[in-house]
């Protein structure tokens, strides 16, 4: 059937656009002479025999020839997917097995706002799964941590305190995983009891902000020692519910009470979840990225469309593509704009990060499958991208378009 | 004739029914086992569902109480809606589970343990909040 597509496909569609008029593509099907539907003599071209009819033969085969068309018409459209009639828009896979994308499981970001990490760490996945060494790798077990990305990313790039609250572009975060490596989410996961990693980072942020709180209020004190103590002793519910969290065999990779005091104390909780990782992180080694790879800009395209995304998707190996957009667009639907004329965000615009994974045609429409990090869970969605694929959503491509803001994509040198 | 008409006695019959489908989900350690209802938009703790079918369970509960009310400014960095209906809402935990394919889903962790997916808490908190 797929064969049978492309081959369809490559007939009609040559030269011809997305949403180009039928008749134009099927012309050559009604012509019996291909030298005359070309309008040049062509040698080798087969020539329509010359037959003696009768006015009433003439008109019965004339009647004949056009139900033969219109049931050859007829039978080609049924065999067809519309996606195939769409000439710009085949569908493609990227989640298929053997696409990029095949060996890369949905991430869920929680309540820490990292989107840019998740998309960043499901790039650098999607590029190893889908190479051979020593480009890539096929140790699909290694799914690398967004958390540990965007901790790492964030303490380099001093300016960024608040990892949770990060508001980046992809490429500098891709590029620091290509720079040092990425670590495992299942080991970064382990580290912690019942599941609970994002609440004991979020958990460890508000312990932050009770200690810079506490300093407000207590301003007039400056003997660190006497502050330590004093907000030990207003705080140790939360540093009680921090150890709690953390798993029996974390509790020996837990930073001691002062690591985590003098952490807080700088006002920045990052270099304390360093500490944290750092353990399960670098012993193993993080997993070595080729440094080869690059991640590189995209132009949007025209208004309403994201003209480089289909070109990028159609190519050998296709990679996915990032785009930064808000997350309204997924629960309020087709009808919401997030990006006004001047190319600004609008106010009410929740700014997040998607993968564009694959696209084909649904209801006349060229639609985009976008990879969420909001886990597998298909429920929270509009009811205009019904029904979700495990937590991946079908958006025209058109809402897209007029809800990006920037597009990018990683590939090798 | 007859043909369609039992396909649309199957067809309407089957829109009547709602999917119920089992998930599994590990924390940490350990499994543990869901319940999907497609047509109620939410995942619940398999434990929710008592022997007579009927769903009772803090988590269950929590789908009438979610609501995303003031709460919009909450909403950055890509945050789960439904991570902050049940962390500022709810006051509960969310707790973050992985499939046998290593795909991962967050879930609202309640008081007597039972669980619900944040995707489920978003839905309704958006349903009860337009019905208000």
């Amino acid at each position: 059937m797929i064969s049978g597509t492309v081959f369809f496909v490559s007939i009609f569609s040559s030269g011809t656009g997305y949403g180009s008029p039928r008749a134009k593509r099927f012309s050559a099907l009604n012509s019996w002479n291909c030298a005359e539907t070309a309008g040049i003599s062509q040698p080798g071209c087969r020539q329509p025999p010359k037959i003696r009819q009768t006015n009433f033969e003439k008109g019965t085969m004339a009647e004949m020839g056009t139900l033969f068309f219109l049931m050859l018409r007829l039978a080609v459209f049924t065999a067809l997917p519309a996606s195939a009639l769409a000439g710009g828009c085949p569908e493609i896979r990227l989640d298929s097995s053997d696409g990029s994308m095949g060996h890369v499981p949905m991430t869920a970001q929680g309540h820490v706002g990292i989107c840019y990490a998740n998309v960043a760490a499901q790039m650098i996945d999607a590029f190893r799964f889908s190479h051979d060494a020593p480009e890539g790798d096929t140790d699909y077990a290694h799914i690398s941590s967004p958390l540990d990305l965007a901790v790492g990313f964030t303490n380099e790039d001093a300016a960024k305190s608040d990892f949770g609250y990060g508001a980046y572009h992809i490429c500098p975060v891709a590029s620091f995983g290509i720079k040092t490596g990425t670590c495992d989410q299942e080991r970064v996961r382990q580290l912690y009891w019942k599941g609970e990693q994002k609440n004991f980072t979020v958990s460890l942020w508000k312990t932050h902000k009770a200690l810079q709180e506490y300093l407000k209020a207590h301003a007039q004190i400056h003997d660190w020692e006497e502050l330590k103590n004093g907000f030990r002793a207003s705080a140790c519910e939360e540093i009680g519910y921090l150890n709690s969290l953390v798993s029996p065999a974390g509790k020996s990779l837990l930073p001691g009470p002062d690591l985590l005091m003098n952490a807080l104390r700088a006002e920045n909780y990052t270099p304390a979840m360093l500490e944290i990782l750092k353990p399960v992180c670098d012993t193993p080694p993080r997993h070595p990225v080729a440094a080869s790879l690059h991640c590189e800009m995209l132009p949007l395209g025209k208004p309403g469309k994201l003209s480089p995304v289909h070109e990028l998707l159609e190519k050998k190996n296709a990679q996915p593509i990032a785009v930064k957009t808000c997350s309204n667009i997924m629960t309020q639907g087709k009808n919401y704009r997030g990006v006004n004329d001047d190319g600004t965000f609008a106010p009410d615009c929740k700014k997040h990060f998607l993968l564009i994974i694959g696209q084909k045609e649904i209801d006349g429409k060229c639609r985009f499958l976008m990879r969420n990090s909001w886990g597998s869970d298909e429920d929270g969605y509009s009811e205009d991208w019904q029904p979700p694929e495990h937590g991946n959503l079908w958006i025209d491509e058109d809402s897209m378009a007029a809800n990006t803001k920037e597009m990018c994509s990683i590939g090798g040198k | 004739m007859l043909l369609y008409v039992v396909f649309g006695l199957l067809a309407a019959s089957g829109s009547d029914v709602d999917r119920t489908e089992k998930l599994k989900f590990r924390f940490g350690d350990h499994w543990v086992e869901f319940v999907r209802q497609a047509k109620g938009h939410f995942t619940v703790s398999a434990a929710c569902v008592h022997k007579s079918g009927v769903l009772a369970c803090d988590a269950y509960s929590a789908l009438k109480q979610a609501s995303l009310r003031d709460l919009d400014s909450e909403l950055s960095g890509g945050i789960e809606p439904g991570a902050v209906v049940c962390d500022k809402r709810l006051k509960a935990k969310v707790v973050l589970g992985v499939d046998g394919k290593r795909n991962e889903n967050s879930f609202c962790l309640l008081g007597d343990g039972s669980m619900v997916s944040l995707g489920g808490l978003a839905y309704h908190a958006r349903k009860n909040d337009s019905a208000k």
